[in-house]
C-alpha cells in the first residue's frame, strides 16, 4: 500500500529544474530510500512532502503529491507536518532541556495535562532508543548530548507527534560509525509502526536497511524498485555506474 | 634604513600615542569624578531628599530610576514587537523606511527630543512636567537601540532551528514566541540594559519634560520629578561648596550605575 504518491511533480527556480516530473510511490511500513548523489534533488523531495519548500523563497512547483489519497495541498500545512515528521541532516535540537525538546510538538498541537505530556515524552524517548541514556537528566540541556544522542532526540521529537511517516534526510552523515549503527537499527525497528523515507547518498547504508530504493539523478527518478533488484540488477546504466563507483 | 620601514614604524608610534591619549582622557574624566565624588559623598546624602543646594539626593536617585522605568516600559514592548514585525512580517520597502527613521531618531539631538516632549506631552497632552512626560521622552530615545539590537538578535536565530520548529508544525506565533524570542533573549536583555544606562545619563530632554521635585513624585502626570543629571547640572552652577559636593556625588552614582550596567550586559552577552 502506498501512503504517499507523487504525480508529475516538479520544482524549479527561475533558471533550472530541481525536481523534474517526479512520479513515485512511498510504501507504508517500509524503509523507502531515495538514493542519489549530492545536488540531485533528494532534500527538495522530502521538503516538498512536508511543504517546507512553500516557505523557501524563489521556488515554484507544479504537479501533485497525495498523502493518504488526498492532495497535501488540501491539508493545513501544520497538520501535514505533524503527520509527516522530518529529521534533518545536522542534529538540530532546540536550546532547551531534553524534556522540553520532545514536549515542544505536543505542546503546540494539543492541550495536554502535565502527566499526559510526561507520558508522551517518555514513550517517544523509549521509541527513539534514548530513554535509558537520559532518563535521569531530562532537565539537562539538549545541547549537552553527543551528536548521535542529539539525532535520536530529534527522532523522539518527531515521534512525540504520533506521525504516520518519518522522513530522514541523511540522518547519519554527520555521525561516527557507532552512532550511525544505532540509528540504522532504530530505523529498522521503527518501520514496524511507521513509514520511513530515508534520504542518503551512501549506497552501503541504502543496502543495509532499505526495502525500496528510488535512484534519483539530476532531479529525475531514474529507477525505483525493491532494494535487492536495484542493487543487484540495475536496469539503467546511470544507476549502475553510480552503484559501482560508490561501491568501488 | 628603508623609507617603508620608517613609515611603518612612525605609523605604529602614532597609533600607540593616540591610544594612550584616548585612555588618558578616559582615566582623567572618570578618575576626577570618582575622586571628587568619593570626597563629597556621605551616607546622609543617599537617604535624604534635597533641592540641589541642601539635603541629599535620595529623591534624585529614586526619580532617575522611575523615569528610566517608564522609559523602559514604553520602549521595550514597542521595540520588541516592531523588531518581530520587521524580521518576520515586514516587506523590504517598509523595513528600509523604518531603518531610516530609527537611524534619524538615534542621531536626533536629545534637546530636540526634549523640545518635542515639551510641546507634545507636557503642553498638548497636558501631562505637565511629570514622570510620564519625562519617561516617554526617554523611551523615544531608547527605542531605536532596543529595536535594532532585538532585530539583529532575531535575525541571528539559525535557519535550521526555525525549520525544525516549522517541521514540527509550529505556526508563526509558536515560532516567534516559543523559539525566536527565547533564542534572542540575551540580545533583548543586553539592549534593555544599555538603554537603561543611556537613559540614566540623559539630561537635556528631561530639562524640558521632568522639571524638579524636592520629594518623590506622587502621580504619573502633573507631578514633577527629580533626577541625578539635574543635580550635576544645577549643583555645579551654584556658588556653595555643598552644592558642588552634591553634584559630584550624583556624578559618582551615575558613573557607577552606568559602568555596572555595561559590565552586566557584557557578562550576559557571554
Amino acid at each position: 500500500m502506498s501512503i504517499i504518491r507523487f504525480r508529475n511533480y516538479s520544482v524549479y527556480t527561475k533558471d533550472r529544474k530541481i525536481l523534474d516530473n517526479i512520479n513515485l510511490e512511498i510504501y507504508e511500513n517500509n524503509v523507502n530510500t531515495v538514493l542519489g548523489p549530492s545536488g540531485s534533488g533528494k532534500s527538495t523531495l522530502v521538503r516538498s512532502i512536508n511543504r517546507l519548500i512553500e516557505i523557501t523563497p524563489g521556488l515554484k512547483y507544479d504537479g501533485e503529491i497525495y498523502f493518504k489519497d488526498k492532495s497535501i495541498f488540501e491539508y493545513q500545512p501544520e497538520e501535514i507536518r505533524r503527520q509527516i515528521g522530518l529529521v534533518f541532516q545536522q542534529p538540530n535540537p532546540f536550546n532547551f532541556s531534553i524534556f522540553e525538546n520532545v514536549a515542544f510538538g505536543p505542546r503546540i498541537h494539543w492541550k495536554l495535562k502535565e502527566n499526559e505530556l510526561e507520558e508522551i515524552v517518555k514513550n517517544s524517548l523509549i521509541e527513539a532508543a534514548l530513554y535509558e541514556e537520559v532518563k535521569d537528566n531530562l532537565k539537562k540541556s539538549a545541547l549537552s548530548l553527543s551528536g548521535g544522542q542529539q539525532q535520536r532526540l530529534c527522532i523522539a521529537r518527531a515521534l512525540a507527534l504520533k506521525p504516520l511517516v518519518i522522513m530522514m534526510d541523511e540522518p547519519t552523515s554527520s555521525l561516527d560509525p557507532i552512532a550511525r549503527n544505532k540509528i540504522e537499527d532504530l530505523i529498522i525497528k521503527l518501520k514496524e509502526k511507521y513509514t520511513i523515507i530515508l534520504i542518503t547518498h551512501d549506497v552501503r547504508q541504502a543496502a543495509r536497511i532499505s526495502d525500496f530504493i528510488a535512484f534519483i539523478y539530476n532531479g529525475r527518478i531514474i529507477e525505483h524498485s525493491k532494494a535487492e533488484e536495484i542493487l543487484e540488477k540495475p536496469k539503467n546504466e546511470i544507476t549502475e555506474k553510480f552503484l559501482t563507483d560508490r561501491l568501488g | 634604513m628603508n623609507i617603508r620601514v620608517i613609515k611603518d614604524f612612525s605609523f605604529k608610534l602614532l597609533g600607540y600615542f593616540l591610544i594612550l591619549f584616548i585612555i588618558a582622557i578616559l582615566v582623567a574624566i572618570t578618575g576626577s569624578i570618582i575622586i571628587n565624588g568619593l570626597h563629597s559623598i556621605t551616607l546622609k546624602m543617599l537617604i535624604e531628599n534635597g533641592d540641589t543646594t541642601s539635603g541629599g539626593i535620595f529623591n534624585a536617585i529614586v526619580g532617575t530610576w522611575m523615569l528610566v522605568g517608564v522609559g523602559i516600559l514604553f520602549s521595550v514592548p514597542i521595540g520588541i514587537f516592531s523588531a518581530i514585525f520587521i524580521v518576520e512580517y515586514g516587506w523590504k520597502r517598509y523595513n528600509s523606511i523604518v531603518r531610516v527613521f530609527t537611524d534619524v531618531l538615534t542621531s536626533t539631538p536629545s534637546i530636540v527630543l526634549g523640545l518635542f516632549g515639551y510641546l507634545f506631552l507636557v503642553i498638548q497632552l497636558g501631562f505637565g512636567y511629570s514622570l510620564l512626560a519625562g519617561g516617554i521622552t526617554l523611551g523615544i530615545m531608547m527605542l531605536p537601540y532596543i529595536l535594532r539590537v532585538t532585530e539583529i538578535s532575531l535575525t541571528e536565530v539559525p535557519t535550521n532551528i526555525k525549520e525544525a520548529a516549522i517541521s514540527l508544525g509550529a505556526k508563526k506565533m509558536d515560532l516567534i514566541f516559543r523559539i525566536m524570542l527565547p533564542y534572542a533573549k540575551n540580545g533583548i536583555i543586553t539592549s534593555t540594559i544599555l538603554a537603561i544606562s543611556i537613559g540614566a545619563g540623559e539630561t537635556a530632554q528631561l530639562l524640558y519634560t521632568a522639571g524638579w521635585n524636592n520629594g518623590i513624585p506622587n502621580s504619573l502626570i502633573k507631578s514633577q520629578v527629580a533626577y541625578l543629571t539635574y543635580v550635576v547640572w544645577a549643583g555645579i552652577n551654584q556658588p556653595s561648596n555643598y552644592s558642588h559636593q552634591l553634584a559630584f556625588a550624583s556624578g559618582l552614582i551615575l558613573i557607577i550605575t552606568v559602568f555596572s550596567l555595561i559590565f552586566i550586559s557584557k557578562y550576559i552577552k557571554r
